[in-house]
């Protein structure tokens, strides 16, 4: 009995022995093996659904089939860590988000760096932000809201998505540039948010265009929508005005990027590239974001390193012009 | 009459039969699974996938208290209440019957919040809306007062245990300041101790290191004859006399999960403190009461029904598998709102009657499944012990991929271990760690917005309405001693349990 246990023991570890050892293909096609796509944030977000829509339609065009792995936690820091950590060989990619990339880093030690750590390799959309206030609220608009905001000397408040995440951020860049006091009370995620604002418990909160309620509630006046930080407005919100047109020079949205370890080879960034705007194109694909509310946008290679470059530099000033303690 | 299509009701079916069997393995989660499984939803229509999700996030719930019964393991965090009850019943030979309990009172519980979603849907949310941070914090601290009800033989021992909890708690990042508390650096923290690793490592892990100690011809000794078949079956007097106790728990469950934000956990350490308070024999809770196996069930499976009333009706998610639900419907184009109901009236009330359905589904499934599950029991310990260790690694790991859970939950094992040797109880500490950091949360909150002033605790109606209610409850708490009087010295975390089992 315990010899055949020992034999039995002995052909399990030298099997596994033997895949370790197994000599690599030479000149590798890539991709031969499955793509994971890390999802840094909650199971049911807006990443978590586009990732698993990039992933049921990605292998039509790519060979290899892509699944998604969830890693949320600490604002990303958690699975935006393992895809720094993981080999750049094209088969880990995660789905970025602009705030724990672009504007986490500023203030806090991510455990990255996002430009020498990361290349931005496809982004799906970007959801540009929106600042959302109660329907019966006596500020029927952006400019009475200020003025009312300055007359209560910061009671007015503004319920956020966490300390220094996108709807803080917009706050801080309003803030500055109207002189009104505007204190927020971070909570944990936009949900929470918006339904201490539905409630009455703070004033304003911030949404983008997908978030679920939004445009119902503001079709049937639940709630009014005093901005949009875009350069243009957004289609299903045609009354809004930009910020912009409002004397606040803010352009702040949510993004959903595909990341690739730094040190991956070209020729393979080329090739998920590719992959990924057929992908845009896709008729499934397509048919599941429109179900979200929302659509491809892609934006790919030079054009998006420049993107994300500048939204990088321009949340630094809003830190720096709020006077909060930048990193580097 | 589109939902009666058979495919509907086999989808839920499905559902269902994937959920228990989810929640019936340590570590795997409702949330995982659903997540996991939202994409296959993706390419049915609406009265197909969205049942079938809905019928893994009934059956999770209940799956649950299949492990916390049989090797006092819970899966999630609500199920950690049924490990109190329902472990000490399965010690004591009667695991089939304890099982059944759960069931029933899983899905009256769960038919009951079903009922209230479908018809009182708006109202309901409406009451929801008006908690607010100073709410949620009079609420959350008259659940950490529940604390006092289940301290055990040992009040300083009791109250140690909630401090450390606490302490646990408080680790990750402070969402107020955006800074991080007691995470040493380590990036694997930054979110806080993963609820479900702490959950395995204290009660599985700290099991098998006490089945460790025993002598090897002890483990693989057959075991007794008593577990042969799982044990005797549940009479239906037995669930009537339970019927306050599971009526009440269904109310609080519903009610609780209606709150966005809440959550299982809290409705079921609510109901289960409740029950006890109310009950005839509370000296039996903690050493194997059917009715508090009835209490957390019955809460955490109302919990079900209710918390899709604020994801659907303001699209805000009642707790992580709500928010992959919304997820799904959001990603079958309908999308949450007051006006939902009206818009996709035929398809919300297709899927509403499969919902239903459901229920009936598994009470049939578990009934089939329970003499099965229970003869886990019957299993030698030398062959029980690494297959559980194995599936609550496995779980610890899946739980958020990360490889610091493992180490976390072999950690919480050896703290837990300590724990029981020197017997102090576990409850205390599983409380405090879920809900302090929230009540934490709350309570920053509600200041930042009174401007720091500590009135609004007073003088907000249904803020001071709990925590006149909590003061009433460490006021009779005190009055009655149950720490001196009702309670042995024996406690749920008490591994005394095991050993003087005759073997």
């Amino acid at each position: 009995m315990r010899k055949s246990w020992k034999i039995a023991l002995a052909v399990v570890l030298s099997l596994g022995l033997l895949t370790f050892t197994a000599p690599p293909a030479a000149a590798e096609k890539y991709p031969s093996k499955p793509i994971k796509i890390i999802v840094p944030l909650g199971a049911g977000g807006s990443h978590d659904l586009h990732s698993r829509a990039v992933a049921s339609v990605l292998h039509q065009y790519i060979g290899q089939p892509a699944y998604v792995q969830l890693m949320p936690g600490g604002g990303g820091k958690i699975g935006m860590g393992a895809l720094k950590r993981a080999k750049p060989d094209g088969y880990t990619l995660a789905m970025g988000a602009n705030s724990h990339l672009y504007m986490s880093p500023h203030v806090k030690d991510m455990g990255f760096d996002p430009f020498k750590d990361f290349i931005p390799v496809f982004q799906i959309n970007e959801l540009p932000y929106m600042l959302a206030t109660l329907g019966n609220q006596p500020w029927k608009n952006f400019k009475e809201y200020i003025a009312a905001a300055k007359k209560s000397k910061g009671k007015i408040k503004h319920g956020s998505t966490g300390t220094y995440g996108l709807s803080h951020t917009m706050m801080l860049k309003i803030a500055y540039d109207t002189k009104a006091p505007l204190p927020h009370v971070p909570f944990r995620g936009g949900g929470p948010a918006m339904k201490a604002m539905l409630g009455g418990h703070v004033q304003t909160a911030g949404a983008n265009p997908a978030t679920g309620g939004v445009l119902s509630n503001y079709k049937s006046g639940k709630i009014r929508i005093l901005g949009v930080a875009a350069a243009k407005r957004f289609p299903l919100f045609p009354d809004v005005p930009t910020f912009r047109e409002q004397g606040v020079d803010l352009l702040l949205s949510s993004k959903r990027i595909v990341m690739a370890p730094a040190g991956t080879p070209k020729d393979r960034i080329d090739i998920l590239e590719k992959a990924l705007l057929k992908v845009a194109k896709d008729k499934t694909f397509k048919r599941l974001l429109r179900k979200m509310g929302v659509k491809a946008e892609p934006v790919v290679g030079e054009k998006l390193l420049k993107e994300v470059r500048a939204e990088y530099e321009s949340n630094k000033d809003i830190y720096k012009n709020a006077g909060v303690k930048i990193r580097n | 009459m589109m939902a009666l299509t058979w495919q509907g009701i086999a989808m839920i079916a499905l559902g269902v039969f994937v959920g228990i069997t989810v929640g019936a393995i340590p570590g795997l989660t409702s949330v995982m699974a659903t997540a996991i499984l939202v994409p296959f939803s993706f390419f049915m229509p609406p009265v197909l996938g969205i049942p079938f999700l809905l019928g893994i996030h009934k059956g999770t719930l209940f799956g649950g208290s299949i492990p916390a019964i049989l090797v006092n393991t819970p899966g999630t965090a609500p199920a950690a209440a049924t490990c109190m009850d329902g472990f000490p019943l399965a010690q004591k030979g009667e695991a089939r019957s304890a099982i059944q309990m759960a069931l029933y009172s899983s899905t009256i519980g769960d038919t009951f919040s079903d009922l209230v979603l479908i018809l009182a849907a708006l109202p309901l949310a409406a009451v929801a809306l008006l908690f607010g941070p100073t709410e949620f914090f009079g609420l959350l601290l008259m659940g950490l007062a529940i604390i006092s009800s289940v301290t055990g033989a040992s009040l300083v021992k009791g109250v140690l245990s909630a401090l450390i909890g606490l302490q646990l708690g408080m680790v990750g990042t402070d969402i107020i300041s955006g800074g991080e508390r007691f995470t040493f650096g380590l990036h694997g923290l930054a979110e806080g101790i993963g609820v479900v690793p702490l959950l395995i490592g204290l009660f599985a892990v700290s099991e098998v290191f006490i089945q460790a100690e025993k002598k090897a011809s002890v483990l693989s000794s057959p075991p007794d004859t008593l577990h042969l078949r799982g044990g005797r079956k549940l009479r239906i007097i037995e669930v009537w006399h339970s019927a306050r106790t599971i009526v009440r728990s269904s109310m609080i469950g519903t009610f609780v999960g209606a709150i966005p934000g809440t959550g299982a956990a809290i409705a079921t350490f609510v109901s289960y403190a409740a029950a006890k308070r109310a009950s005839k024999k509370p000296e039996e809770y903690g050493h194997g009461s059917y009715e508090g196996v009835a209490a957390s069930e019955a809460a955490n499976s109302a919990v079900a029904g209710a918390d899709l009333i604020p994801t659907l009706t303001f699209g805000i998610p009642g707790d992580p598998s709500a928010a992959i639900l919304m997820g799904a419907f959001i990603a079958q184009g309908l999308r949450p709102g007051p006006s939902l109901f009206q818009e996709h009236a035929p398809v919300m009330y297709a899927i509403f009657t499969l919902l239903l359905i459901g229920n009936p589904i598994m009470l049939v499934q578990g009934w089939l499944l329970t003499g099965m599950f229970a003869k886990i029991v019957t299993i030698r310990q030398s062959l029980l012990v690494p297959g559980i260790i194995v599936s609550c690694l496995v779980g610890a790991y899946v739980y958020h991929s990360n490889l610091g859970d493992l180490v976390l939950a072999l950690v919480a094992g050896l703290f837990g271990y300590g724990f029981r040797k020197l017997k102090f109880p576990m409850a205390p500490l599983v409380i405090a760690f879920i809900l302090a950091p929230r009540a934490e949360e709350a309570l920053q909150q509600a200041l930042i917005i009174s401007d720091g002033d500590y009135s609004v605790f007073i003088t907000r109606p249904i803020a001071a309405c709990f925590i006149g209610l909590t003061v009433l409850m460490l006021v009779t708490s005190i009055w009655k001693r149950p720490w001196a009087e009702t309670m042995r010295p024996q406690t749920v975390a008490d591994s005394s349990n095991s050993k003087e089992e005759p073997k």
